[in-house]
Order: structure tokens, then C-alpha cells, then sequence
């Protein structure tokens, strides 16, 4: 191992981590640009390194653009990457009170100390931890997403009725197109290009950013706000405030780990469950959403694990946790790497230093990371308004067509967007729909083949609330949706205030 | 009267059309494909409902938006013009003018020439940056 440490310490591969958080951190920045198009656009410049020196280039890059999802979250409210939705609940509004540089660099060290967690658990419990992939069937997965869409409850406090139906619309966006299973053609009116469906990323932008740069243009006022006098990157103040939450850090780090190594449901299901965590069980609940640090130290971390997380069922069983790592699952094979329960000991050395690669570029991170925030926070913060709106004009446009270039992708973006902006003037907020879109499927998928098997074991309910990993699910979906109600009874008995019924 | 003409009124009325044309159009699909969409339609028909007697009964207080609506509503047909005709005319010089048309409408005071002719060059530098990125380094086909 001490080998392995070396060799990823070599000055090439170094510069490589260095070079692939960069670019990783750019590319993650702009919206459209995903992390999964960031590792597949750089794949073929690793062919010609060796294996180790390759891998380390597509997992810094893979770092680097989930880290850099969070600057167009904390400074434009449009998540650069679907990783970071969770972020710009809490960082936009960080950001628009003056504390987006605040913002900026706990998004830094949160995402470091989660890809770290991320990373050890590759290092040490890879293999015991990949058996956990396998006991996901299409019922925890199931669970998994209702889990996800309870967040709805939490994040719409104050207009639940809102939130639900909110939630409700982005289920039924999330219909239109193939059905996942049985290929029923779902309100497509009888165009080919509704057939594939909604595609996130330009759901995501014209859902979050199109309603920010529609309002960015009705009022005078600064699209965020800046302290008058230099504060600098805030470090002693944001490693503070991250120490007095410290354990939202490591249990959201966890969380994101555990749902990596979970194929397909990735780092925006992660950062939406440790959200939901850090929620629960903060003392102010009634500051999330409204620019608490917690919500963006649990986003941040948990996303961030998700890349060393989602490498444990790719190199031990072979299954890819997450898009990119799909791609990386590719790049291994062409490198003539046979992955399984094996490589960690036929090809220790190249595993390892792989592993000891990622560590690095995670902790190269920090000094990329705050470097590129400060600039990003001081440019956003600072050019005025018609410039920075045609600016992101540009972006939302090249970063919708980007995905599969398809023209149509542009439109339906600018049309989801006007569809958003409307509903925000009606009180309703874009959060909801983007869960019930992201989530939409994952749940219908789980359900009808979680019906199926049923079915033909005869036994539905058993499959539905009889296995244990589906019922410890239930369980904290229950506790995520009646905590809150219970605080509240508690807090108020404790005033000593009469309980009505 | 003021309740009838409460805001959440009208959106609970196209929440009523939109979750009852779901629940229409599920009517046609098979067992297995019709439960999700069912239970959207079913979620935006319930919602509206009790919206409505919400807005009816108790007519909550309505936050009031800031600012005008005709900007908004000038960038957004930019928006959509620019969306239209990025795949007809191209990606430059359609992006070139949607920007130059979005400063123009984001221009809250009066700023001398010199000023909007430094804008716009920013903007074309911006714009011939991502074209570059794109196409040529990340091999996107842009249009």
C-alpha cells in the first residue's frame, strides 16, 4: 500500500489530480454541463496513459465538476450539476443576504471532507460495503424515491398544500414519454420528440434558472448581495461554523457514501436525503431553506461521497453506482482491467493508487476550490445586471442543447421555465416539481417490478413491507414527515402552551 | 367577492384542467402504465380542490410580487425567440443578437453609448468563448 501511496504521489499523477479538479470544477460550474458529459469528453485522453495515471485523471475530473455544481447553485439558484439541487435550497439564499462567499467556501470544505469519507471507505470497506448494492431490489428502490419525495413535506413548510401538488405536477412531468416499464406512450400528443421524455438537465434549468433571470429583470436591486469592504474567502469563519456541525458533516458524508454505492440513484438523492437529515434534526429547522449552513454543508458532503461511494460497486462487482462511473467502467475495461471481487488483489497496485489518486485530487480540491469560488462569487457579485443576464442567457441556451444536442431540449427548457416563473407568481416553488421529476420514475419502476415479483411469489405485501432494508426506509420516511409535527407539540408543551387537538 | 377573485383561484382552475386531462388521457393506457399517471392526476385534481376551498373559506394573505411585469415578460419572448431560431440561423449569430436584445431589456437606467458598445463586446467575447469551448474543444455540434 505504502507502494501505491507513492506512485499516486508521483509529480504527473499529481499534476493529473490538479489538472482534472480544474477542469472538473469548470466544466461542473456551467449549467448543462454535467459531471457524467465532464469524465465522458476527457475518457479518450487517458487511453494512452497507463491505467492508474488514467483513473486518476477521470475520478479528479469526476471530483471536481460534483464540487463545481455548487457555485452556479449558490450564486445563479440553478444547480450546475443535479447533485447540487439540494445546495442552492439553502446557498442561493446565503448568497442573496451577502454570505455567498461564506457559501462558496463551506460548499469547498464540506465537498472535501465528504469526497475524503467517500474515498477512506473505497480505501478500507470496499468490498463488504459493495454486498449492500446487491441487497437493492426494485422495492427499496421504491422506498428509496417516496423517501425522497416525503423531502416535499419538509421543504415546503409554511405552503404544504403547495409543495404537494407542486409535487404532484413534477410526478406527472416525469410521466410523459415511454413508460419506464410496459413502453406505454404517455402524453407526447403525438410528438417524437416528447417519446424519450423530459431530460433533466433542461428541466433543471429552465425550472431554476429561467424564473431567476426573469426577476433578476423586474427590479432594480443587486442580483446578490456584497459586504462593502473585502472579507476575503471567510475561512476561519466557515471552518467554525462547519466544526459546530460537525456531526451533520460526518452523517451526511455517510449518507452520501452509502447511497453512491446505490447504482442509479446518485449524488442528487444524496444530497436531498442528508438535507433531510440535517433538517430533521437541527435545532432551527425554520432557518433551512431560508440560508441555513447546515443545508449546504449536508448537501455539499453527502454529494461528494457519492464519487468515492459509487466507485465501490463499480470496481468490486461491476456495477456502475452512478453515470460516470459507468463511463470510468468503460475507460477500465478498454485498459484491459477486469473488474470484480478480484481486483483489488490481482491488480492491487492499480486499485490503490488509484484510490490514494482521489484522495489527493480531493484535497487538491480545497485550494482550486476556493481559488475558483472567490473569483466566481467577486464577477457574479460585480457585473451589473444587463450584463449578467444576457450571460446566463447564453449559458441556459448552450447548456440545454449541450446534453444531446437537440435543438428541441432548448425549447422545452424556455417552456418549463415560463411554466415555472407562472407558478412562482401563484406561490409555487420549483423544488417540489424538480423531486417529483427526478424521483417520478425511480418509484414507478420500483413499484411495478416490485408488483411483479409480488405477484409471482404470490405474496405482494411480504415483497412491499416484509423485507427489512424496505421497512427501516419506511421508517425514516415516517420519522422525517412526523418529527417535525412531534418538535413542534414538544417544544410548545415545554412553553408550558395548552395542546389543542 | 374578493374571495372569488383570490389569487389561488385561478391557479387551482388550471390545476383542475391539467390534473383532469392526466386522469382523460390515463383512461387509455395499460394497468401497469396508467398508476403513476393516475396518481398525478388524482394529486393535482385533490390539490386544486382543497386549494379552492381554501381560497373560498379562508382567502390566505397573498404575498405581492416585486418589481414590473412587462421586463420579465419582454425577456422571456426573447428567451423563446432565441430558442426558436438557435437550430435555423445558428449558434453565434443568434446568441449574439438574443444577448444584445436580453442587455438592452435588462438596462434598468440610461447609460451612455460608450457604455452599451462595452457591454455587447463583453458579451460577443463571452459568447465566442463557449462557441470555441463547445465546439471545437468539447466537440459539441452546436447548430
Amino acid at each position: 500500500m505504502i507502494d501505491a501511496l507513492l506512485s499516486a504521489a508521483t509529480p504527473f499523477n499529481l499534476m493529473l489530480a490538479l489538472v482534472g479538479v480544474v477542469l472538473g470544477t469548470i466544466i461542473g460550474a456551467l449549467p448543462g454541463l454535467s459531471a457524467t458529459m465532464a469524465v465522458a469528453v476527457l475518457v479518450p485522453f487517458t487511453f494512452t496513459m497507463d491505467p492508474a495515471s488514467g483513473l486518476i485523471a477521470l475520478g479528479a475530473v469526476y471530483t471536481g465538476a460534483i464540487y463545481g455544481g455548487a457555485y452556479a447553485a449558490i450564486l445563479v439558484n440553478t444547480p450546475g450539476t443535479p447533485a447540487a439541487i439540494a445546495t442552492a435550497l439553502d446557498g442561493f439564499p446565503m448568497a442573496k443576504r451577502g454570505d455567498g462567499d461564506l457559501a462558496v467556501t463551506i460548499s469547498c470544505f464540506a465537498s472535501a471532507f465528504g469526497g475524503i469519507i467517500g474515498a477512506m471507505a473505497l480505501l478500507i470497506v470496499a468490498p463488504p460495503l459493495a454486498t449492500i448494492a446487491l441487497k437493492f431490489g426494485p422495492v427499496e428502490y421504491f422506498w428509496l424515491a417516496i423517501f425522497g419525495l416525503s423531502l416535499i413535506a419538509v421543504l415546503s413548510k409554511g405552503a404544504t398544500l403547495k409543495g404537494l401538488i407542486g409535487g404532484a405536477l413534477g410526478l406527472g412531468l416525469s410521466t410523459i414519454g415511454s413508460a419506464v416499464v410496459g413502453g406505454d406512450v404517455r402524453y407526447t400528443f403525438g410528438n417524437p420528440v416528447l417519446l424519450g421524455g423530459i431530460h433533466i438537465i433542461p428541466a433543471l434549468i429552465g425550472l431554476y434558472c429561467v424564473p431567476v433571470l426573469l426577476n433578476m429583470v423586474a427590479t432594480q436591486d443587486r442580483h446578490i448581495e456584497r459586504a462593502s469592504e473585502g472579507r476575503g474567502t471567510r475561512i476561519p469563519e466557515a471552518l467554525g461554523l462547519m466544526w459546530r456541525s460537525k456531526f451533520n458533516l460526518v452523517r451526511s458524508s455517510v449518507v452520501g457514501t452509502v447511497v453512491g454505492i446505490l447504482p442509479a440513484a446518485g449524488g442528487a438523492v444524496a444530497g436531498l436525503v442528508a438535507y433531510s437529515e440535517a433538517r430533521r434534526t437541527s435545532k432551527n429547522k425554520d432557518q433551512f431553506g431560508k440560508g441555513a449552513v447546515d443545508g449546504v454543508i449536508a448537501s455539499e458532503s453527502a454529494n461528494s461521497a457519492t464519487v468515492g461511494g459509487g466507485f465501490v460497486p463499480t470496481l468490486v462487482l461491476g456495477i456502475p453506482g452512478t453515470p460516470p462511473d459507468a463511463i470510468i467502467l468503460g475507460a477500465l475495461m478498454v485498459q484491459g482491467i477486469r473488474v470484480g471481487p478480484q481486483l483489488f488483489v490481482e491488480q492491487a497496485s492499480t486499485v490503490y493508487t488509484f484510490i490514494f489518486g482521489l484522495l489527493f485530487a480531493t484535497i487538491l480540491m480545497i485550494p482550486v476550490g476556493l481559488l475558483i469560488g472567490r473569483t466566481a462569487f467577486r464577477t457574479i457579485s460585480s457585473i451589473p445586471k444587463a450584463v449578467l443576464a444576457p450571460a446566463i442567457g447564453v449559458l441556459i441556451m448552450i447548456g440545454s442543447f449541450a446534453v444531446e444536442q437537440n435543438a428541441t431540449h432548448v425549447v422545452m427548457m424556455v417552456i418549463l421555465g415560463a411554466f415555472a416563473w407562472v407558478l412562482l407568481k401563484f406561490g409555487f416553488e420549483a423544488s417540489p416539481i424538480v423531486l417529483g421529476l427526478i424521483l417520478g420514475p425511480i418509484a414507478e419502476q420500483g413499484f411495478v417490478q416490485g408488483y411483479l415479483i409480488g405477484n409471482a411469489a404470490g405474496n405482494i405485501w411480504g415483497e412491499f413491507f416484509g423485507r427489512p432494508i424496505s421497512l427501516a426506509i419506511i421508517g425514516f420516511t415516517f420519522l422525517t414527515l412526523l418529527w417535525p409535527l412531534w418538535s413542534d407539540r414538544k417544544g410548545r408543551a415545554a412553553k408550558g402552551e395548552t395542546l389543542y387537538e | 367577492m374578493n374571495k372569488l377573485l383570490h389569487r389561488d383561484i385561478a391557479a387551482a382552475s388550471g390545476l383542475l384542467v391539467i390534473g383532469g386531462y392526466a386522469l382523460w388521457e390515463a383512461r387509455q393506457m395499460s394497468v401497469f402504465g396508467a398508476i403513476f399517471p393516475q396518481l398525478a392526476g388524482a394529486g393535482m385534481v385533490l390539490g386544486a380542490i382543497l386549494l379552492l376551498i381554501r381560497a373560498i373559506v379562508w382567502a390566505p394573505a397573498v404575498p405581492q410580487a416585486d418589481g414590473t411585469l412587462l421586463r420579465p415578460l419582454l425577456m422571456l419572448a426573447a428567451l423563446a425567440g432565441w430558442a426558436i431560431l438557435l437550430p435555423i440561423f445558428g449558434f453565434v449569430p443568434v446568441s449574439l443578437v438574443g444577448a444584445g436584445v436580453c442587455m438592452l431589456i435588462a438596462q434598468q437606467t440610461m447609460v451612455p453609448m460608450r457604455v452599451l458598445a462595452l457591454q455587447f463586446a463583453g458579451l460577443a467575447g463571452l459568447i465566442l468563448l463557449v462557441a470555441v469551448l463547445f465546439g471545437r474543444l468539447l466537440n459539441v455540434p452546436l447548430p
